[in-house]
């Protein structure tokens, strides 16, 4: 209680966006499938501290538990991601997103 | 005397007609050599279905004599077909056999057979009946008549055609629609014969279809032809609406009743009915067609384009006078355009190097007369001049073709020339034809139909002095072409003694060889030709015999219900004084007309015969040439009509060509397409583009979100 | 006739024979075309022998009496919704019915020899599509119907896409396209009318006869008056809205053609007769002006475009437009001499441009060509087919004493009362009609050819041949001859249809004279025309002149429950 009066909530989501907003650039602007990933990760930590924040701020546990299911999805998640990526590492012979795009209309 | 009835008028021919298309389909599986039989045969089913359809005729049409000629002898000195009904026949013309003859409202003698109801809509109901009275009567007599001698002529004529089964069976065919056009009681069982003889015109015009030039021409007879069968439709469909029928008879006596003169509808109805004759008749502005219909075989020339077919005009305004005496407007149109056509067609037949294309203009001519006659009211001498015209123009036409027999195809008159030392008989028969057609005063029939004419054209009432001059100076042009045609082909010097001429082209002179016409070919023309000569003396003037038959025949016919005439200018008609000094006139008259034929003959006698140098001096003339230039090609009706209506529907068929009403329906479609690519073009296939603008997306609806539901809250605080 | 199922019958037995042929032709395609035959030659055979059967009765009907059915089948399809399995037959169905028996036949026949690959499938898809037009002509519930117009597309798209000629494929596209849109429309249409009538009645139904009183709000009815109409026009084809059938009849194979051509169009004038006017009077008055006028630009539009055409078959379909344009005329006019011109137009053009198809099939099997290039120089050796195409041709142009006049006839005279403008440009039309037709015949039998490459002996006809262009040479000259019976069938039940929709009263045209006012013009009228008078409308002209008396007809003249005052009076403001 008294320690996240000394961090204002505005703070918190203010943290938990910028992460959000600076994941979304990189997952968008990186060409890297690994970096894309990594800004992935970047994202989900941002909404994680968001969830933190929130559940400082009205005493409730649901933020922390919102939390650990997040790391655990991202760890799934990465898992599955860096299998695609050695996948696609070995059928196209790199990581680049910008090869990527046989489903183009 | 047995009563026949008028349908076997009909069906002889249509029966022959459909027998030929049967021997024909036989003809092409057997051997040239076994065909021969066949043949012959063929000529006999055709020639055979049409005399049959003229005894019929002459057997139904009996009984209409016998009325006439039977019961009120006629009057008069020399009633030479009175004499032949009332005396010969005495015996046959009993009561009994005029008992068949019902008597119209005017006491106009008819027979009507109704056959079967054709459409009955419960609105209105068209029966297929047909209708005999003195004016069928006619028709009938003069074209299967004419039709047999024909028919007796092209058997021969056409002896090595390839596909006689066809021919006959389109002639005969013809016959049958054309009394099918006489005889038909409605205005729409006229029209079935009406539109069935412009389809058999344009398949015999088109006969010889290898040459594209037939076909065109054929083509061009059925479209021009239709514009005026379009007016007759449309006349039809007026008076079904305005009568609830379209029996002709009942027509008449109903429109008597209802209208006045001057009515409007009957303006209308006089108007398209008299656009349907001009199409069918070949009268200015629809006069394009008959030149060009000389393309088809000779025989169908003489039936189709001069004796019957093209009088389908004449018979349709005389058959419906009643309608047209509402319409004095109408009347006098009809009278102008007969007196244009006849003045023009003369000079374009002066014009003329075909031998055919001359009669055919001098047919256009020649109804231009029988128009104008129509037009002033003077329907009987209108008839009369259609009746002598089927003689002398079919034996003209016959001898025409005789001649292009014998000189091997040649159809150019300058070419010609020469002939009657080789060829006396035929030259005597065309001299007839030609001297019939010219009018040769006294001694022939066109002379005493012409002059009754004249004569109506001025003194009927919508007649006048002016229309007059110029019929009697086409008269005079009339003789000059006559002789003319009849100089250049028959007498002179032959075309290899022309050589000289520089500006006649010299084929290769065809005196060597030259095929003699069968004694068959002659001897069917020679009816024709007493035709010609004595048809004239069933009516003539007052002051020549005053022999009536022929009016006193066909006169009931054009009485009209109520007693409804033009008023006649010359007042007084029944004062003997008066009737004196009009005969007087009539023959002064006459002396004038006959002088100005004989004139024409002169001339012509001059310039063709007696001194044809002159013609050379007169061709360095530029007027005279270019005025030659004009004739010749008809005064550019056909450039005319081509520039007006020919390029007006190509240019909008092609215009139309791609079809662009479909066009813009697909343009629809094609907009689709467009949209389609466009927004396929955002699918990138990057998953990049696709996060962000899910992002985006995401982004304007929180921030439509945001501003709409949280905006109004701020103020409040109630965040917390 | 205690023939209980015989309009079933009609309608499964080709689908079933297809069914048949599809296994037989496994064995050999002789074997499909026998069983196709067959099965057409029952269903000609029983059709005519109902026809037969019906005929005086078809004739008794009174006049004027709703609904005078002959033969009528109910079975419950889907009860929840009121849908019902319902085929009736009267006597403007028995025309259609006796048509697409012959049609059908004929189109088998003249399949014989042009169809060598996949035989079986071949004939499956022209008997379904010959199931579904049978259905179309005797389906009494609007969902049925709807259910047999989309039924007669599939396989039709298939014989034009599989058996079709260069473009084919094109040509099934856009065939396809073109009908799915009628058919959307026809969908929309009906599912609102449904649930407008169940609104109104408390029952929900697709019953033909349940849905024909319904009465609609204008603006409802003028927007379901479109659906059907586009629906049905497409169909027709009425002018603008044509695209789809010079390409689908010109790739067709002969079979398809003649399926087009002689029935699917006729389709189209059958419903605008059975479903689209008496359903929504009111809507189709509002449009029957326009349609009107687009018939007459489709009668123009036809024959210029016909005679621009390379291709014989793509003339035939052009010149089908110009005489589907007549149809449209008649039915827009609505009157008896109309309708009953336009159900004598539909028999008389399927029987003859069945009978050009035919003529253009056998001409493209001996010289391998439709284009007119190489075509000409067919009468010598095929004399019997070319009197055949001369018949035809005579009577598309409208000759009298063949059936298409009296089609054009009453059509012109039963609208020549409503719309006298449009019937004169009609008659113009007619002349304009004439070229295309007499090209036809000259480019194909008479002129000579243009191309010089040496052509393979012609042989003429054989058995079957003649005897496919015979029967349709002797039926349209029968009809032109006696057309009695035809109207008189017809007659009935055509009255039935007009007295279905008293509302119904075509409106006045706005361009051209109209009828009353030539009477005007006329005056004095001592006569009240009594063939077409409508005795309501033209109680007693004694002085039509009389500007007073004039505004009294033109207020007749407009459909008594008119709701909009202001329409009224701004039509005679215009007058």
């Amino acid at each position: 209680m008294s320690a996240s009066a000394a961090v204002p909530l505005e703070h918190v989501l203010l943290l938990g966006a910028a992460l959000l907003a600076v994941g979304a650039f990189g997952a968008l602007r990186r060409r890297n499938l690994l970096f894309v990933l990594v800004s992935i990760e970047v994202m989900l930590n941002g909404a994680a501290v968001a969830f933190v924040g929130a559940g400082a701020r009205w005493q409730q546990p649901d933020g922390q538990i919102f939390v650990l299911f997040i790391m655990t999805m991202a760890a799934a998640e990465v898992a599955v991601g860096l299998a695609l990526l050695l996948r696609i590492r070995a059928v196209t012979g790199s990581v680049d997103t910008s090869g990527l795009d046989r489903l183009r209309g | 005397m047995p009563s026949v009835p008028l349908w076997t008028i009909v069906a002889a021919p249509l029966l022959g007609g459909l027998i030929c298309a049967a021997l024909a389909s036989r003809a092409k599986s057997s051997r040239v050599d076994d065909g021969r039989a066949l043949r012959a045969a063929i000529s006999a089913v055709a020639c055979c279905a049409v005399g049959g359809s003229l005894v019929a005729g002459v057997l139904a049409s009996w009984p209409l004599f016998a009325v006439t000629f039977g019961a009120a002898p006629a009057q008069g000195p020399a009633a030479l077909a009175a004499a032949v009904a009332g005396n010969q026949a005495a015996g046959l013309l009993s009561p009994q056999a005029a008992a068949s003859v019902d008597r119209w409202v005017t006491g106009m003698p008819y027979v009507r057979e109704t056959l079967y109801t054709w459409i009955d809509t419960g609105g209105i109901a068209l029966d297929f009946s047909l209708w005999l009275d003195p004016l069928s009567v006619l028709m009938v007599l003069v074209i299967t008549s004419v039709g047999l001698l024909i028919h007796l002529y092209a058997a021969a004529y056409m002896a090595d055609e390839r596909d006689l089964g066809r021919f006959f069976c389109y002639l005969n065919l013809f016959c049958a629609a054309m009394l099918l056009l006489v005889l038909g009681d409605g205005l729409m069982t006229l029209f079935v014969g009406w539109e069935g003889v412009g389809a058999c015109s344009y398949l015999l015009i088109g006969f010889w279809y290898d040459k594209p030039a037939n076909g065109a021409a054929a083509r061009k007879a059925f479209i021009v032809t239709r514009i005026g069968d379009a007016a007759f439709l449309l006349a039809m469909l007026v008076l079904a609406w305005n009568f609830g029928t379209l029996r002709i008879a009942e027509i008449l006596e109903r429109v008597t009743v209802v209208w006045q003169p001057g009515h409007p509808i009957a303006l209308a109805v006089a108007g398209l009915l008299l656009l349907a004759a001009l199409g069918k008749s070949a009268q200015v502005p629809l006069q394009i067609w008959l030149p060009d219909a000389m393309a088809g075989p000779t025989p169908v020339s003489a039936l189709l384009h001069a004796a019957t077919m093209v009088t389908a005009g004449v018979y349709l305004i005389a058959r419906c006078h009643t309608l047209f005496l509402f319409a004095p407007a109408v009347l006098a149109m009809t009278a102008t355009l007969g007196t244009i056509t006849a003045i023009s067609a003369a000079c374009s037949a002066l014009g003329q190097r075909d031998i055919k294309r001359v009669l055919a203009y001098s047919t256009i001519s020649q109804i231009g007369f029988m128009f104008t006659a129509l037009g002033v009211g003077a329907f009987v001498a209108a008839m009369f001049h259609f009746f002598t015209h089927a003689f002398f123009k079919a034996l003209l036409f016959l001898s025409a073709g005789s001649v292009t027999h014998s000189l091997d195809g040649e159809t150019d008159i300058t070419r010609m020339g020469g002939l009657a030392r080789r060829l006396p008989m035929l030259t005597m028969l065309a001299g007839i034809g030609a001297a019939a057609l010219a009018g040769v005063p006294l001694v022939t029939s066109g002379f005493y139909s012409k002059d009754q004419i004249l004569w109506g054209a001025y003194q009927a009432p919508i007649g006048n002095a002016s229309m007059w001059a110029v019929l009697v100076l086409t008269a005079a042009i009339t003789a000059l072409y006559s002789m003319r045609w009849y100089l250049l082909v028959f007498w002179g010097e032959g075309a290899s003694e022309r050589a000289a001429d520089p500006d006649v082209d010299v084929g290769s002179g065809h005196s060597s060889a030259l095929h003699r016409p069968s004694r068959w070919l002659l001897w069917t023309c020679v009816p024709l030709a007493v035709g010609a000569l004595f048809a004239g003396f069933v009516q003539t003037p007052e002051r020549l015999g005053g022999v009536h038959a022929f009016e006193q025949f066909i006169g009931p016919a054009f009485l009209s219900p109520g007693g409804l005439t033009l008023r006649a200018r010359s007042d007084g008609e029944g004062s003997a004084l008066a009737a004196e000094a009009e005969h007087a006139l009539e023959l002064r008259l006459m002396s004038v007309s006959s002088a100005a034929v004989v004139a024409g003959l002169l001339l012509g006698f001059w310039l063709y015969f007696l001194n044809p140098g002159i013609r050379r001096l007169l061709r360095a003339s530029p007027i005279l040439t270019r005025l030659r230039q004009v004739w010749a090609a008809g005064w550019f009706a056909d450039e005319v009509a081509d520039a007006m209506v020919g390029q007006t529907y190509t240019t909008m068929a092609l215009l139309l060509r791609s079809d662009p009403a479909d066009r813009a329906v697909l343009g629809g479609a094609r907009g689709v397409g467009w949209a389609h690519r466009l927004v396929a073009r955002t699918q990138t296939g990057r998953l990049q583009t696709y996060v962000a603008a899910l992002l985006l997306g995401v982004l304007a609806l929180l921030t439509v979100w945001l501003w709409s539901e949280l905006l109004p809250l701020w103020p409040t605080g109630a965040g917390g | 006739m205690g023939a209980e199922g015989i309009l079933t019958l009609l309608v499964l037995l080709p689908l079933a024979g297809g069914v048949v042929a599809l296994v037989a032709g496994r064995r050999s395609p002789r074997l499909a075309r026998v069983a196709a035959l067959a099965t057409m030659g029952a269903e000609l055979t029983i059709a005519t022998v109902v026809a037969l059967a019906l005929a005086p009765r078809a004739t008794l009907g009174s006049v004027g009496a709703a609904q005078p059915l002959l033969l009528r089948e109910r079975f419950e399809w889907v009860p929840s919704f009121g849908i019902e399995f319902q085929l009736g037959l009267d006597g403007l169905s028995l025309v259609f019915v006796l048509l697409t028996a012959l049609l059908g036949t004929i189109a088998v026949l003249s399949s014989w020899r042009e169809i060598t690959e996949r035989c079986g499938a071949y004939y499956l898809c022209l008997l379904a599509t010959l199931s579904g037009i049978m259905g179309v002509f005797l389906a009494y519930d609007l969902f049925l119907f709807y259910f047999f117009w989309e039924l007669m597309l599939v396989p039709m798209y298939f014989l034009i896409g599989m058996w079709g000629h260069e473009r084919r494929i094109y040509a099934a596209l856009k065939f396809v396209l073109f009908t799915l849109v009628s058919g959307l429309a026809l969908l929309v249409s009906i599912v609102t009318l449904y649930y407008a009538h169940g609104a109104q009645a408390g029952n929900f139904t697709t019953s033909y006869t349940e849905l024909l009183g319904t009465t609609l709000d204008p603006q409802l009815s003028w927007w379901l008056a479109l659906g059907f109409i586009v629906a049905f026009a497409v169909k027709l084809p009425v002018f603008p809205l044509h695209g789809w059938l010079p390409d689908a009849h010109g790739e067709a194979p002969t079979g398809g053609s003649i399926l087009l051509a002689g029935l699917l169009l006729k389709t189209g004038g059958y419903g605008l007769i059975r479903f689209a006017v008496p359903l929504v009077p009111r809507g189709a008055q509002e449009l029957s002006g326009l349609l009107a006028g687009l018939a007459v630009v489709g009668v123009f539009y036809g024959a210029f475009l016909a005679l621009t055409q390379t291709d014989l078959k793509r003339m035939i379909a052009y010149s089908s437009v110009a005489h589907m344009g007549f149809v449209m005329l008649g039915i827009a006019a609505w009157s008896l001499e109309g309708l009953q011109g336009a159900v004598m137009q539909m028999l008389a053009h399927g029987i003859t441009t069945a009978g050009l198809f035919v003529v253009a099939g056998i001409v493209k099997d001996r010289v391998h060509s439709r284009s007119f290039a190489d075509l000409g120089e067919l009468w010598g050796p095929l004399p019997r087919l070319g009197v055949a195409a001369l018949v035809f041709t005579l009577a598309n142009i409208g000759l009298p004493g063949l059936g298409n006049f009296v089609g054009e006839f009453l059509v012109l005279l039963g609208s020549f009362r409503v719309y006298p403008g449009w019937v004169m440009a009609a008659i113009v039309g007619i002349v304009v009609g004439t070229v295309p037709g007499l090209a036809l015949m000259q480019r194909t039998f008479y002129e000579p050819r243009k191309s010089v490459e040496p052509r393979p002996p012609v042989p003429d006809l054989d058995f079957r041949e003649t005897l496919v262009v015979g029967v349709l040479v002797l039926l349209i000259v029968a009809i032109g001859v006696w057309p009695q019976p035809w109207i008189d069938a017809t007659r009935s039940a055509l009255s039935g249809v007009l007295a279905a929709d008293s509302a119904f009263r075509p409106a006045d045209p706005e361009i051209g004279l109209s009828g009353r006012d030539l009477v005007a013009f006329a005056a004095p009228v001592e006569i009240v025309p009594t063939l077409f008078a409508d005795p309501a409308k033209l109680a007693d002209p004694a002085d039509p002149a009389d500007p007073a008396e004039l505004a009294d007809l033109a207020k007749l003249a407009v459909p008594v429950e008119q709701t909009e005052p202001a329409a009224t009076t701004s039509r005679e403001a215009a007058r």
